[in-house]
């Protein structure tokens, strides 16, 4: 196999830090490999290495990569130059960043072709119109803020292709995108590469775009690779200890009720010098010489990993416990929190006097119950007014319409104060919920203080430390000591402090690594047997839903499109949108064949399109959807859909 | 009976705030040592080369400010020690450092001098007709033996040196010492800049005892004591003038980010109404006017230094109040972004009252924004002392400061030969005060803000 | 965006009745006519007939807001606070002590004040940006460190020295241009020139390190390493993607300035002797003629305002992302 970029032994190096150790792959002509890790790993840091455009902290300190026979790493900057987009193409993670935001779409890919001889706004257009942007004329001239996430990436996209590269690095191009969104540009990258015949080097931390897109997968841990192996091989039987984790850690169906394998720990600081196995310390199979000497690389049949066991030889991981059977007659208990038409409305202020001229519907009436002890689980794509229906409720935005019923003692601006200590939240952004000027203690402290909860409350911190697994010694150190993780469960603790029944949790484990969204799944359900909490659980996330919702509401454009039971909703959806919302998962077997793909993106919550909201996006939308928005209709007992022309 | 003390203890208003900030400082350092972060972001000052030598360079400063700021009246020699009689003190309020440099002070020749000269600058009519008179302090020492001035200025300076260098092993010992305690101090750079600073104040003071080091001014003062003055009512005006608007700017600019609504739009439209007259001419005429009332209420001070030293806090107070309008934007602003802060809001879910989540949540948030502004602000400060003094709308007349210095200097530029050494004097030792200021403000900056301005 | 121009237009009418008011307080209400009268005529030994006399020369024998003597209208309007403080609004700033007319004199100094005002402010622009710019080019070598420390010691000087310095080296010592004087027309180029080097060499230290950072922050941005994913030069990156996106920070500090040029700078103008605003202004500190310095304050505070609604105009040309609404 002559390999079309060859990479050996690359080390990137900043301050006392080795992001990426002796790092060794090759890509042949128009194959995909992809670069799996978690945050941290050095897998970006390995893709900037090859382009020679590390941050200025990092230099390149030592290695090769040759593409095409030429020494990368001896250019010239001026050589170097040439080869980036017509070499090395490359797309980033953040669209919203990564194009110039005060010039126009147009100029942004002619700079990139009048590098290669020009072609001018002619070929401009084919790119555009070849990554799939509808009406190309108009959009050339339009600037990247007028665009959706989507389509930036798509633009993106087009500029890398202007350079006509041999091989496209995509650094995680997708993971900003919703889950729809994700399955067209992953569509399109594949579709362009097949006709181009590029090579392509994927970076990602998502295992079923890796099942997707890669012709081979490399594993990276704490700046090196510890396995490397042919997608069907790796897919089949994962052999590296950290792999075979990564896959256990997965949340779905199947692991319903069980726990969740987890890896203990986190990625270790690259600056602490390393003897033997870097993955060593949170390995459940590690042995003496683990830590003595680094491993060796092992090879069987096409799968090389940098391990000391034999390929094969891992003891295998416990299975998940298949679930109890649900208990179904928890239904019949008095709902905890009820919703009603719950609505709000932020007004656009325009004109002369700062006028409403109109609202942007973020909460459009919707209706929820929820059963004490029970999850539920509130669905969607990013815009669609998830997460301010959760802050609604504990009215940290005052919601313009509707009814929230806690216990049935309805909530309002007067009551809200009482039932502070019922309801309560976990954010998202685990660095961003915890004040960095105050220490543990004090954080989980507060509620109790500020709500006048009588006890012992050094007492009861220790408590809720315990009960999220932390130290109690803990309480007296500050946030930035502790990981992701970490923090998460100190959000978690300082949430129970005031013995809520209800948890409302925004995407609480979306900023997390598998492995640690692991750990936190799993604290989530060992507290909800062990306290009885029901969990508001607002996510986009379909894995984690699918693993620990009992209900399932799905939500666009700031109504409810579709709920039910878990089984109901996510086995046999009736709504298009929730069905394309499934398919559009990438799965882990790689299976692509029947997917249901939505086209365009979903449109501004200020100016909904008339009728049902879905329709411009409906491949079953008809007259009647353009008029009319479409009323709940039971498709089963406790399964409600909004659908003019609902099934399976 | 009445107190029969050699002097009686004077506290003008600005000492007193003068030494309150410093104790708020200490105060505050030794809080900070507590506190994590900033112990980090302080330590990370402490390891930096350019931030401990203009430390050390912004600490002999102070430490000169300091001296100038213990104010006291001598008694009267003449007072009568009848029992009974009350001791008469002097009109005159004199400070420490006066004391200390008595003989600068004292030793006032006719009119300009040149550096280290022994004669007047300009010719006069003496007995033997037209020429430069002798000092009558200058010099004085070397009788008529004037060949030896030269080798008598370099063997002083060169003692001098020998004093400093041996002051200054005496930090040397000091710091060896402190080493070991804290070895992630820049020590050296502290001691290299401490070593500068005995080199030239040794032989400064050396050479002090029989010459005028830096001349004489027109009416024949000292210029190194004039210099040395100076540095109080620089250092004043640059560190008072930020406290007296640190709690408006403080407290208005998280009310308005946090509070929104009217009090933002009232708090939006006080700074910038304030913000839109040009700030010289708010000053100048805010100046004027209170000239106008100092002048028509002599009763109100007992001493001409009480005077001078209510005029030096009303300018203070008034760069305060055309300077307050960045900081409070700028808190605004961090304030609005802290506020949509997940921690802000799970406080909200919490019930936390609006007032505790400002002081709990905010105001610790937005501090390093605030220490930034003062360092920052403290240069420019200084620097806008001596252009307002220069225009007529800055410190007393009878204030010492580098702007009055320029002020009664500049036209003596016109002369042949020129009078260069009153400016250049007031010049060097100001670019020193705010060159070490900027470096400092710089590497607190860099130390303090999150984002890493480099 | 009319309608835009129009709101804002509107709110500098409560912001110019704030000033007005605060200007009126300061002058007014701190201390009384009697008090400055006093003042200007030397505190000791003044006879009351020689206050009235000043008082009413002036026109601040009235009372300060209500007039009860008056008829009608004349209630309010023959005060102080109208004839002083409400006529402003229509431009007319009443005479100086001098007996001249402020708005005339106004006008007629503008011109020098902006001969030195507009070219400082143009080539200094230019010289700063391109110093910041090339500090960016060479960021991270011994060139930049070297620029960055020369900031640093030239924004520790003092202005005076900048002038006082200027003025002795190339008027003193070389003989080049005169120290200070104007003349009208082409001739004003000799007397303009140095006024304008001094205040762009005094001001370049901190601005182009200000600059700097903009231009650095901005070169750490995602946009840019796409841009050197392209494969375009550190130059076309530099002057095609940075210096286009630092603008718009760097606007809101210089439009602002643009309209307040007309009054010229105070210090420049008073040491080289240019009979501009600058140096009227400060005459009229120095010989506490309060008209003058209240007419400078409102004209001031004017010019600041339409500095505001320029930048928010010159907004829409750099950043297609702001839409005035």
């Amino acid at each position: 196999m002559s390999s079309l970029l060859s990479v050996r032994d690359l080390t990137v190096v900043i301050g006392a830090g080795r992001p990426v150790d002796g790092v060794s792959f090759d890509i042949a002509p128009g194959e995909t490999f992809a670069l799996l890790g978690e945050s941290g790993c050095g897998k970006s840091m390995t893709a900037l290495g090859l382009m020679r455009l590390l941050p200025a902290a990092a230099r390149i300190a030592g290695g090769a990569v040759s593409l095409d026979g030429r020494d990368l790493l001896a250019l010239a900057e001026a050589e170097m130059r040439t080869v980036r987009g017509a070499g090395l193409g490359m797309i980033f993670q953040e669209p919203a960043t990564s194009l110039n935001p005060v010039m126009t779409v147009g100029r942004q890919i002619g700079e990139a072709l009048a590098l290669r001889g020009g072609g001018g706004r002619a070929r401009a257009l084919e790119l555009l119109a070849a990554v799939g942007i509808p009406d190309p004329a108009r959009r050339l001239d339009e600037y990247p803020f007028q665009m959706s996430g989507g389509m930036k990436q798509r633009v993106m996209i087009a500029m890398a292709l202007a350079g006509e590269p041999a091989l496209l690095i995509a650094d995680e191009p997708t993971t900003a995108l919703d889950v729809t969104i994700q399955a067209q540009v992953l569509d399109l990258l594949k579709g362009l590469q097949r006709e181009r015949g590029m090579a392509m080097l994927l970076i990602t931390h998502d295992l079923g775009v890796v099942a997707r897109m890669a012709d081979r997968v490399g594993v990276m841990y704490a700046g090196q690779l510890v396995e490397v192996a042919s997608r069907e091989r790796f897919f089949a039987a994962p052999a590296h200890p950290y792999s075979r984790r990564l896959f256990a850690a997965l949340p779905d169906a199947a692991r319903r009720g069980g726990r969740l394998t987890t890896i203990p720990g986190s990625v270790p600081r690259l600056d602490a010098g390393f003897t033997g196995c870097r993955f060593a310390e949170r390995c459940g199979e590690a042995m003496a010489v683990c830590r003595r000497e680094a491993p060796p690389w092992r090879e069987a049949g096409g799968q090389r990993m940098r391990c000391h066991l034999d390929i094969g030889g891992g003891a295998p991981l416990a299975p998940a416990v298949p679930a109890a059977a649900p208990a179904a007659e928890v239904e019949a208990a008095a709902a905890l929190l009820e919703i009603d038409d719950l609505a709000v409305h932020f007004p656009i202020r325009r004109g002369f006097l700062k006028r409403a001229v109109g609202q942007v519907r973020a909460v459009d009436g919707i209706s929820l119950r929820l059963a004490p002890g029970r999850t539920l689980a509130l669905v969607g794509e990013s815009g669609c007014g998830k997460t301010t229906a959760g802050k609604a409720i504990l009215r940290l935005v005052a919601p313009t319409g509707g009814q929230v019923r806690l216990a049935g003692a309805t909530l309002d601006a007067t009551t809200i104060a009482a039932a502070r200590a019922s309801v309560q939240m976990v954010f998202q952004d685990p660095f961003g919920s915890l004040n960095p000027r105050l220490r543990i203690g004090a954080i989980i402290a507060e509620g109790m203080e500020s709500l006048g909860i009588p006890g012992d409350h050094g007492a009861r911190i220790a408590e809720l430390l315990g009960q999220v697994g932390l130290a109690a010694d803990m309480a007296g150190r500050y946030p930035h000591e502790f990981s992701g993780g970490q923090r998460q469960r100190i959000a978690i603790a300082r949430a129970l402090a005031v013995a809520p029944k209800l948890l409302v949790l925004d995407e609480p484990t979306s900023a997390l690594d598998v492995s640690v969204q692991a750990q936190i799944l799993n604290l989530l359900a060992d507290l909800q047997k062990g306290l009885g909490l029901a969990y508001l659980f607002i996510t986009h996330n379909i894995a984690v839903v699918d693993y620990l919702a009992d209900e399932v509401a799905v939500m666009y454009l700031g109504r409810i499109v579709e709920r039910g039971s878990a089984e109901q909703v996510l086995r046999k959806p009736h709504h298009p949108y929730t069905q394309a919302l499934l398919a559009a998962v990438p799965r882990l077997d790689g299976r692509a064949g029947e997917q249901l793909l939505v086209p365009g993106d979903p449109p501004s919550p200020a100016n909904p399109p008339a009728g049902c909201h879905f329709h411009p996006r409906c491949p079953r939308a008809s007259e009647t959807c353009r008029a009319a928005y479409p009323q709940a209709a039971e498709a089963a007992p406790g399964h409600e859909v909004r659908c003019w022309h609902a099934g399976p | 009976m009445t107190d029969m003390l050699a002097f009686k203890p004077v506290l003008l208003w600005s000492d007193a705030l003068f030494f309150a900030l410093l104790a708020v400082c200490a105060g505050g350092l030794w809080w900070a040592r507590r506190q994590d972060h900033l112990r980090q972001a302080w330590l990370r000052v402490a390891a930096s080369r350019s931030g401990m030598a203009s430390a050390a360079v912004l600490a002999a400063f102070v430490l000169v400010a300091l001296l100038d700021s213990l104010h006291y009246r001598p008694r009267l020699p003449d007072a009568k020690a009848d029992a009974g009689q009350r001791a008469a003190y002097a009109v005159e309020v004199l400070s420490v450092l006066d004391l200390a440099l008595r003989p600068l002070k004292a030793n006032t020749e006719k009119t300009y001098s040149a550096p280290l000269a022994t004669h007047l600058f300009a010719k006069e009519t003496l007995e033997g007709g037209r020429d430069f008179p002798r000092l009558r302090h200058g010099g004085v020492h070397l009788r008529d033996d004037l060949a030896r001035h030269e080798s008598d200025v370099v063997g002083t300076a060169l003692r001098g040196a020998a004093l400093g260098l041996a002051a200054w092993c005496v930090f040397l010992l000091a710091a060896a010492g402190l080493r070991r305690r804290h070895p992630a101090v820049a020590w050296d750079a502290i001691l290299a800049a401490l070593l500068g600073l005995c080199l030239l104040a040794g032989p400064a003071a050396a050479l002090a005892q029989g010459y005028h080091v830096l001349g004489t001014d027109k009416v024949g003062q000292d210029v190194l004591y004039l210099s040395l003055k100076s540095i109080r009512t620089g250092i004043l005006i640059g560190t008072l003038t930020t406290l007296i608007m640190l709690p408006a700017a403080v407290l208005l600019g998280i009310l308005a980010g946090y509070v929104g609504g009217w009090v933002d739009d009232l708090i939006q439209y006080l700074y910038t109404t304030l913000n839109s007259i040009p700030g010289v001419l708010l000053i100048a005429a805010a100046v004027l006017m209170m000239q106008v009332v100092i002048d028509t209420h002599p009763d109100w001070f007992a001493t001409s230094a009480e005077r001078a030293d209510a005029r030096l806090l009303a300018l203070c107070a008034i760069l305060g109040v055309t300077s307050w309008t960045g900081l409070c934007r700028l808190l605004r602003g961090e304030t609005l972004k802290l506020r949509e802060m997940e921690y802000v809001q799970a406080a909200q879910a919490f019930g936390v009252s609006r007032l505790a989540i400002m002081l709990r949540h905010i105001l610790p948030n937005v501090m390093h924004i605030v220490l930034i502004a003062i360092v920052m602000d403290f240069s420019g400060l200084v620097l806008a002392e001596a252009v307002l003094s220069y225009v007529g709308i800055g410190v007393d007349p009878s204030t010492v400061s580098f702007g009055t210095m320029i002020n009664t200097a500049r036209m003596e530029l016109a002369r042949e030969p020129m009078v260069w050494w009153s400016l250049a004097a007031a010049f060097c030792f100001m670019f020193v005060l705010v060159l070490a200021a900027n470096v400092f403000a710089d590497v607190v900056r860099d130390a303090f803000d999150p984002r890493g301005s480099r | 965006m009319l309608a835009y121009i129009l709101r804002r237009l509107l709110y500098a009418i409560p912001i110019l009745v704030g000033v007005n008011l605060i200007t009126f307080a300061l002058f007014f209400v701190v201390n009384t006519p009697d008090d400055m009268a006093r003042m200007q005529l030397g505190v000791k030994r003044v006879t009351p007939e020689a206050i009235e006399k000043w008082k009413a020369e002036r026109g601040y024998d009235k009372p300060l807001v209500w007039n009860g003597a008056a008829e009608g209208l004349g209630k309010a309007t023959e005060t102080i606070f109208f004839k002083k403080s409400v006529r402003m609004f229509a431009f007319d700033f009443g005479r100086a002590d001098d007996g001249r007319d402020i708005a005339r004199e106004i006008a007629t100094r503008m011109g020098p004040s902006l001969a030195v005002a507009l070219p400082t402010f143009v080539l200094g622009l230019f010289a700063t940006v391109s110093f910041a710019l090339l500090l960016v080019y060479f960021r991270a070598t011994y060139l930049d460190f070297a620029g960055v420390v020369l900031c640093v010691a030239m924004m520790s000087i003092s202005g005076l020295f900048y002038i006082i310095g200027g003025q002795w080296l190339v008027s003193k010592i070389w003989h080049l241009v005169p120290i200070s004087g104007y003349a009208p027309g082409l001739d004003a180029a000799k007397f303009v020139i140095l006024p304008v080097i001094v205040s762009i060499v005094a001001g370049i230290g901190s601005s182009a390190r200000w600059y700097r950072t903009i231009f650095l922050e901005e070169s750490g941005r995602d946009y840019v390493r796409t841009a050197r994913a392209k494969g375009l030069s550190e130059r076309a990156v530099l002057f095609g993607h940075v210096l286009r996106n630092a603008l718009i920070p760097i606007l809101t500090g210089v439009v602002v300035v643009i309209p307040t040029l007309f009054m010229g700078s105070l210090l420049i103008e008073a040491f080289f002797g240019i009979p501009g605003l600058g140096s009227y202004t400060i005459d009229a500190i120095n010989a506490q003629d309060f008209a003058v310095v209240r007419a400078m304050v409102f004209i001031g505070s004017c010019l600041y305002i339409v500095g505001l609604l320029l930048t928010d105009i010159s907004y829409t040309w750099v950043d297609p992302r702001v839409r005035l609404g």
